[in-house]
């Protein structure tokens, strides 16, 4: 790889016009990586829009994220507005939600919110493009590397729904972004303090921020670059401690990390032994199937033994360029993949998906780019030199001259990467729009809810956020607790008037909590409203 | 490789994501979000169910 940075300024001549080279032939415009760049965007654009849902999606964290930019914008504060008395929030970062608030001054509705989070999954392929070109300092990898994120499957989703994931990616991208030009400009205060106040952002946009967070401070120590390693402690702890103050001191995700089950929190916490079982099957499972399966899912979906493989090569290839990495101006990357992956391996296997990797995605396509560069610089390097000798000459602290095998491989990667997550979208982008029967028989249960009940009715549902958007009621809800005595009286407790009974193919809390309950105690409800296939309901409680 | 120019090309990618929210926002602007609900099924439900337990 070549240790130049890319020119930032068009070729031109004295008097400013373009230079000769412009008029070479008629394909010479093809030469112009702005407009290969342009042409990146435009394909993005093309794809996430052919992609698009207006509606909220049913996984739930959207419509609670939209709902708390409506708080912030409603002047309620930081609240759950969608449960009953509207309890302060804990579990969910500040950031994406107030990002989303400002839509909320436009509209009621939440398609603004999607175009925004639209917009920022192809600002995340800008950005990329800046970042990884000037770390590469070859613009045709930057190029190909640009071309796999734009088309990559899992940030395409993510940037077609209401989620943090976007948003964090492009938060930390910008970051570093700052960082490159403050270091090269120390004079410059207010660029400083911009960086500082931008590189806070990520972990107030997702709890595993404090990955990135610990990267920048480990990174600067390393750089001896105290001024950053203090300034980004001290408003990191700062902000915390404000928004901990503004909320509440519970910390949810903490208890999560450590939780059995969360969805039979009676089971307790993991002990140790557990805990290392847990990481070694989120190595497993994120090496061979989930990694592979959102980097080509058209390929890997359908053949696992080739995802297996496919997965190892590419471990294989991050691993080398992140231990190279070390060695580069480009460590922090280093850092923040292995503090970032340290953390996914905790988390509860249930939850394990490629919507957590989203997050690390561009750095580990940018580390599997620098593996792939350095093992063939190694490999068909000078063959006077013997192979370690070859390794030691070419880990220096910047990349050597990229050669044309390795140029060659790299686009012959990226491209196969993008036609690959471009089909799968193109193939399932009618998929996405469709609702499974499940959704729909509760989808038109929250209808009959908002055109039949009062509009102080409190509904106990599987998902009260969605409850919440759709038939615009308060709600809550029902215990995970084997004890049906217990959900009882959680439900009479806060006085709910209606239950939405749920038929969910994805989960079956409700058959396994809510049923038991409601068996027992058949005199305090009656069936208002009833779908078939499956069977899901609207419950009147008769007897509060 | 001609290289970026932050100024002209800042200029038509802040057009492009323009024209492109303005797009997108058209084509979706009257979807319905909230819908009738579907028709009860209630009766038929009781009806099943009492046959399911005569049996």
């Amino acid at each position: 790889m070549m240790s130049s940075k890319p020119n930032n300024s068009r070729n031109k001549t004295e008097n400013g016009a373009d230079s000769p080279e412009k008029a070479k032939g008629p394909f010479s415009i093809f030469s112009s990586q702005s407009l290969w760049l342009k042409l990146i965007i435009i394909g993005q654009m093309a794809l996430l829009g052919f992609q698009l849902s207006p509606d909220i999606s049913t996984n739930g964290d959207d419509a609670v994220y939209y709902i708390l930019g409506k708080s912030l914008a409603s002047g309620h504060g930081y609240r759950n507005l969608h449960i009953v008395n509207a309890q302060v929030a804990t579990q969910y970062p500040v950031v994406f939600p107030a990002f989303l608030a400002i839509t909320h001054f436009f509209t009621d509705k939440p398609l603004l919110a999607k175009i925004l989070v639209m917009c920022m999954g192809c600002l995340v392929t800008l950005c990329a493009f800046y970042l990884f070109g000037n770390w590469l300092g070859q613009s045709a990898c930057a190029l190909a590397l640009c071309l796999m994120i734009g088309a990559s499957a899992v940030l395409n989703q993510h940037a077609i729904e209401l989620l943090s994931e976007i948003p964090y990616v492009l938060l930390s991208l910008i970051s570093l972004l700052l960082l490159e030009k403050s270091y090269k400009a120390p004079d410059k205060k207010w660029l400083f303090w911009l960086t500082i106040f931008v590189s806070i952002l990520p972990m107030n946009c997702r709890s595993i921020g404090i990955a990135f967070s610990a990267a920048f401070l480990l990174t600067n120590l390393l750089q001896k670059k105290y001024k950053y390693v203090l300034a980004h402690f001290v408003v990191v702890v700062a902000a915390a401690i404000l928004f901990k103050m503004l909320t509440s001191w519970d910390n949810p995700y903490l208890l999560q990390l450590f939780q059995r089950n969360s969805y039979d929190p009676e089971q307790g916490l993991a002990s140790f032994a557990e805990m290392f079982t847990r990481i070694t099957t989120n190595i497993g499972k994120y090496s061979l199937e989930i990694l592979p399966q959102n980097s080509m899912p058209s390929i890997a979906n359908h053949n696992q033994a080739l995802s297996a493989i496919l997965g190892l090569i590419m471990v294989f290839f991050i691993a080398v360029g992140c231990i190279r990495n070390f060695f580069l101006q480009s460590r922090f990357l280093s850092f923040y993949a292995l503090f970032y992956c340290g953390i996914l391996s905790m988390w509860q296997v249930q939850w394990s998906s490629g919507r957590f990797l989203a997050g690390i995605l561009p750095p580990l396509f940018f580390l599997f780019f620098i593996g792939i560069s350095w093992s063939i610089a190694v490999v068909f390097g000078d063959k006077k030199h013997a192979f370690i000798s070859r390794i030691k000459t070419l880990s220096g602290p910047t990349l050597p001259a990229i050669n044309k095998i390795a140029i060659i491989c790299i686009w012959v990667v990226g491209l196969t990467f993008t036609l690959d997550a471009t089909v799968f979208q193109l193939e399932n982008a009618g998929l996405r729009k469709q609702s499974s029967r499940d959704w729909e028989n509760f989808n038109a249960c929250a209808d009959w809810i908002r055109c039949n009940t009062p509009e102080s009715a409190i509904v106990v549902s599987r998902k009260p956020e969605l409850v919440f958007l759709r038939a615009k009621r308060q709600g809550m809800i029902y215990q995970f607790s084997h004890d049906a005595e217990k959900v009882i009286a959680d439900i009479k407790q806060k006085k709910a008037s209606y239950i939405l009974f749920d038929g969910f193919y994805w989960t079956g809390t409700t058959g396994k909590y809510l049923y038991p309950a409601l068996v027992g105690h058949p005199e305090m409800y009656r069936m208002v409203y009833a779908l078939r296939n499956p069977d899901t309901f609207v419950l009147e409680i008769i007897n509060k | 490789m001609k290289s970026i120019n932050f100024k002209s090309d800042g200029f038509f990618f802040a057009a492009l994501f323009i024209a492109w929210i303005c797009i997108m926002y058209a084509i979706y602007f009257n979807h319905p979000y909230f819908p009738q609900p579907l028709p009860s099924e209630l009766e038929s439900y009781k009806a099943a169910a009492a046959a399911q337990s005569n049996h």
